[in-house]
């Protein structure tokens, strides 16, 4: 009986892994693009290093606590005009993308600011004792050295955005986790919980495999 | 070449300011091996980054070949750099790229067409003797060759200055002889001025020209290094010279011995041994040697004898003035009659 259940689940269960990849995909997308050199902007421009600037470091740094310290719910729902602003929808998972987007960038870029302050000071003296331009610095010796410790850092962010995206039924979004709440929890078919468990278990777990061996082969220590 | 006028540091560390140079007046000349010496926080590690501008001075003035570093923009300081080489204690190599990148990352900040960045590195591998190692990750060397990577890269655009960071003073007693001789050979050879601090006054023996003793963020002393052993004057500078000559005598030696205990220095070509002899035959004493050593430095013999003389008192008092006058430097430890 639970074979069939899971048959007819299938098409709704490829729907809702599309939702999600989707999802997932669009707000990593803007993660890497803005969250990735905001995490090096805060990292450069803190004290003692060579872009340092305070007043820059200081907003940055609050707005990043800032989305950091709101759950992931209420920046969605807070973030329905923004939505609205910007697609003029506020309904599916294009729309859920936009809280997605605005959670992962500051996750992201703490996450590569942690990862670069692991770089000895030394070596960021040593490249500027070489007469190397900011932007060299950042791309020859920081972003190498730092690269395993990126690596993990998305790994993380890809594997937190699929959590969050299971939130995104609240404005319609679709996904595996909606899935899992509206047939699962709403009327009790277990079946669909366990499948949908299984296959956001394994998603995770090749997610980070692929991630950990990506790390590793980039660290050269 | 390299000129410090009226240089003061000022630090504030917990409201409370800390002087890391007080009034340095130093200068450099070019093609030396300029050392200089100290304890953790004398104020060297600060001076050495004056000269390319990754410190600046509270007061006074720093010049590289005449120029101001004050009056340059943060460009022209970049320019200036690829000219200034610097080498570290920890050698600071990118971790995630190999030799030859780690190379050609200084001539990537310097701007060389990427075209000649196989000739370059190939020239600067042979020239710090890593032939065969192009592809190895810094992980996978031992600490002198990646010292010899952190001088590839130091000298990857020709500079006329090298600064050393207590350069060797992570390696072993063997790898830090080899890393200093690749030092002195590198000076003699592309007439590189080398600028090194250091703890280990070993280190300024063996191959610096002129050597800066500090203290306290104070230049105490600056001298040849020859003079820094034969006659330094500060006490810093005394202590630094007796833990490398390493010549004491056990107090119970001292105290056994009869007669007058003295220490000799002797420089150059007049050697101890035959003016003692010579002191034996004219005065009629006797003499027995209780501890000596000699040393060379920069090629040039350096002795300390510390001889006890017997005899009649008339006979070790004249041998003591004829001593002083021929040797210069004499000293009386203890006088038993």
């Amino acid at each position: 009986m639970w074979l069939e259940r899971i048959q007819t689940m299938l098409p709704e269960l490829a729907k809702a892994l599309g939702e999600t990849a989707l999802m997932v995909g669009i707000s990593l997308g803007f993660a890497l693009v803005v969250g990735i050199p905001l995490g090096i902007l805060l990292f450069i421009t803190d004290r003692g290093l060579f872009f340092q600037n305070v007043f820059v470091r200081s907003i940055l740094d609050f707005f990043v606590n800032i989305v950091r310290s709101l759950p992931f719910i209420i920046l969605l729902v807070a973030l329905i005009p923004l939505t609205q602003l910007l697609l003029d929808n506020t309904i599916g998972p294009t729309a859920a993308s936009v809280s997605l987007s605005v959670a992962a960038i500051p996750f992201l870029a703490r996450l590569v600011e942690t990862s670069l302050r692991e770089i000895p000071p030394g070596l960021i003296e040593a490249a500027e004792a070489c007469g190397a331009t900011p932007f060299r610095i950042i791309i020859s010796a920081l972003l190498p050295e730092a690269l395993p410790g990126i690596i993990q850092a998305v790994t993380l962010t890809t594997i937190s955005l699929i959590g969050f995206s299971a939130m995104a039924g609240i404005v319609g979004g679709g996904g595996v986790g909606d899935l899992a709440i509206r047939f699962g929890y709403y009327r009790y078919d277990n079946v669909v919980m366990i499948v949908t468990i299984i296959v956001l278990v394994v998603i995770v777990q090749s997610i980070q495999g692929l991630g950990n061996q990506l790390a590793r082969r980039a660290d050269k220590r | 070449m390299i000129e410090f006028k009226g240089i003061t540091k000022r630090f504030v560390r917990d409201r409370t300011p800390i002087f890391a140079l007080r009034d340095v007046n130093l200068t450099i000349q070019q093609g030396e091996i300029f050392g200089i010496i100290g304890e953790s926080g004398a104020g060297k590690s600060t001076l050495l980054r004056l000269i390319n501008g990754l410190e600046t001075p509270t007061q006074g003035t720093v010049k590289v070949s005449g120029i101001k570093l004050s009056d340059l923009s943060k460009g022209s300081l970049r320019e200036l750099r690829l000219k200034i080489g610097m080498i570290f204690q920890h050698f600071q190599l990118i971790q995630s790229r190999n030799v030859s990148d780690n190379i050609a990352f200084a001539l990537k900040a310097a701007g060389v067409k990427r075209s000649d960045f196989p000739s370059r590195i190939k020239e600067l591998v042979a020239l710090v003797g890593l032939e065969g190692f192009e592809t190895n990750f810094p992980s996978q060397l031992s600490g002198g060759q990646k010292q010899r990577v952190g001088i590839a890269r130091a000298l990857a655009n020709n500079p006329s200055v090298l600064l050393c960071d207590e350069a060797t003073s992570a390696l072993d007693p063997v790898t830090t002889l080899q890393i200093l001789e690749l030092l002195k050979d590198l000076n003699e050879r592309l007439g590189l001025t080398i600028i090194l601090i250091t703890h280990e006054i070993d280190v300024v023996k063996q191959i610096c020209h002129r050597v800066a003793v500090m203290a306290h963020g104070e230049v105490v002393e600056v001298a040849n290094t020859y003079d820094i052993f034969s006659q330094p004057t500060h006490d810093v500078t005394k202590h630094y010279v007796d833990t490398a000559l390493q010549i004491e005598l056990p107090e119970r030696i001292l105290r056994t011995t009869p007669g007058k205990i003295i220490r000799l220095q002797f420089t150059g070509e007049k050697t101890g041994e035959s003016t003692l002899s010579e002191a034996i035959k004219q005065f009629d004493i006797s003499v027995s040697i209780l501890h000596g050593k000699v040393d060379y430095i920069q090629n040039v013999a350096f002795g300390v004898l510390i001889v006890s003389l017997t005899g009649p008192t008339l006979h070790v008092n004249r041998a003591l003035t004829w001593l002083e006058e021929q040797l210069h430097t004499l000293e009386v430890i203890q006088d038993v009659a």
